[in-house]
C-alpha cells in the first residue's frame, strides 16, 4: 500500500516557523526570568 | 401535561439558567446600581453627600482628559485588536488545518495554553527583565554588534504595553477561532480545490467567513479585557500612558467615588456598544447553534 501522505505543502513550514516563532515569545520571557532567578544579588 | 417531554425540557432549561441568573441578579446588578447611584452623588474634600445631581457626569464630558483617556484606551485596544486577531487567526488555522495528527493537534494546543495557567502578572513582569536597558534583548544585540547602545523604546513605552496586553490576551483569540474552524467540514475546502480555488481564495471565502463567529467571540474579550485593564498600562509603561480605568483608579485612591462611578457607568456603557457592535455584524448566537 501507498503511503496515505502526501507531501506536505510549503505553507505548513511556513506556518510552522510562524508558531513556532509564537512559542517562543510566549515562553520566552519566562525562560528568561527563571533562568535569572538563579542570579545571586551582588551580580555585577 | 400533553407534552410531558417538552415540559421537562423547558423546565431543565430554567434550571439550566438558575445558576447564571442568581448571580446576575444578586451580585453583578446590585452593585451596578449602586455605581449608577453614586455617580450621581455630591462629594467635597471630606465627604460623599448622597444627593442627585449631574456634576460628575458634566465635569466627565467637559473635561479634555476624559477624550484623551478614551482616545489611548481604544488605541490600544485596536492596536492589540488587530494583533492578536493575526496571530490568533493563523495560529488557529496551522493547528485545524495542516497539524493531521489529532495528537499533535491537541499536544501543540495545550503547549499554547499551559503559559495562561500561570498568573498574568508574572507573565508581564517577566518582560521587564528582557526588554529593559541593561535587559536580555538589548545585551544581545550589542553583543551581536547590531547595536551600538540599548534600545530606549523597548520598556516603559507603549510598545511594551501592546507586547505585554498580545502575550497576555492572545490565547483569548486563538481558542475561539480554533473552535469555530473545527468545525468547518474539511470536504468543503477540498471541493474548493477541486474546482480550482487557490490556497489564498478558500482562506478568504471559506475559512473567513466560517470562522467569524470565533473571531467575533474572541474579539469581544481582547476588547472589553483591553478596555478593562489599567495595571498592565500602568506597569509597562512605566506610569507614562494611562488608560480609562487607570484614571477611574486614580480618582477612587484620593476617595473620589462619585466621580469614579460616573466615569465607570460612561465606561460600561461604550463597552456594552462596542460588543453590542460586534453582535451586530456576527449573530454568534444563530451560528452557535448551526
Amino acid at each position: 500500500m501507498h503511503s496515505v501522505e502526501e507531501d506536505r505543502p510549503w505553507t505548513f513550514y511556513a506556518f510552522a516557523a510562524f508558531f513556532g516563532l509564537f512559542v517562543l515569545f510566549l515562553y520566552g520571557p519566562m525562560i528568561v526570568i527563571y533562568i535569572l532567578s538563579f542570579q545571586g544579588p551582588n551580580v555585577a | 401535561m400533553e407534552h410531558p417531554e417538552e415540559n421537562t425540557g423547558e423546565r431543565a432549561s430554567w434550571w439550566q439558567t438558575a445558576p447564571l441568573v442568581i448571580l446576575l441578579c444578586g451580585v453583578l446588578w446590585p452593585a451596578e446600581l449602586v455605581v449608577l447611584a453614586v455617580s450621581f452623588f455630591d462629594f467635597d474634600r471630606t465627604d460623599i453627600v448622597p444627593a442627585f445631581i449631574f456634576d460628575n457626569y458634566v465635569d466627565l464630558f467637559s473635561s479634555e482628559v476624559t477624550l484623551r483617556l478614551y482616545a489611548s484606551s481604544i488605541k490600544f485596544a485596536l492596536i492589540v485588536w488587530a494583533v492578536t486577531l493575526i496571530l490568533g487567526f493563523n495560529i488557529a488555522y496551522f493547528l485545524v488545518f495542516h497539524v493531521r495528527s489529532l495528537l499533535w493537534q491537541i499536544g501543540l494546543f495545550l503547549v499554547c495554553t499551559v503559559p495562561f495557567l500561570t498568573s498574568n502578572i508574572i507573565r508581564m513582569i517577566s518582560w521587564i527583565p528582557f526588554l529593559g536597558r541593561n535587559g536580555i534583548f538589548n545585551q544581545a544585540l550589542e553583543g551581536a554588534g547590531i547595536t551600538s547602545q540599548p534600545l530606549e523604546f523597548l520598556l516603559f513605552s507603549d510598545f511594551a504595553v501592546v507586547v505585554a496586553y498580545v502575550h497576555l490576551f492572545t490565547l483569548f483569540m486563538v481558542v475561539p477561532i480554533f473552535n469555530s474552524m473545527a468545525r468547518i467540514d474539511k470536504s468543503l475546502l477540498e471541493a474548493a480545490r477541486d474546482a480550482g480555488a487557490g490556497r489564498v481564495r478558500v482562506v478568504a471565502e471559506i475559512v473567513l467567513p466560517l470562522s467569524r463567529t470565533g473571531i467575533a467571540l474572541g474579539s469581544i474579550f481582547v476588547i472589553t479585557l483591553v478596555m478593562g485593564d489599567s495595571f498592565v498600562v500602568r506597569t509597562m509603561s512605566g506610569g507614562q500612558s494611562a488608560s480609562v480605568v487607570s484614571a477611574l483608579q486614580n480618582e477612587v485612591a484620593a476617595l473620589q467615588y462619585p466621580p469614579a462611578a460616573a466615569s465607570a457607568v460612561i465606561m460600561v456603557i461604550i463597552v456594552t456598544l462596542m460588543v453590542a457592535g460586534i453582535l451586530r455584524l456576527v449573530d454568534v448566537r444563530k451560528e452557535l447553534a448551526r
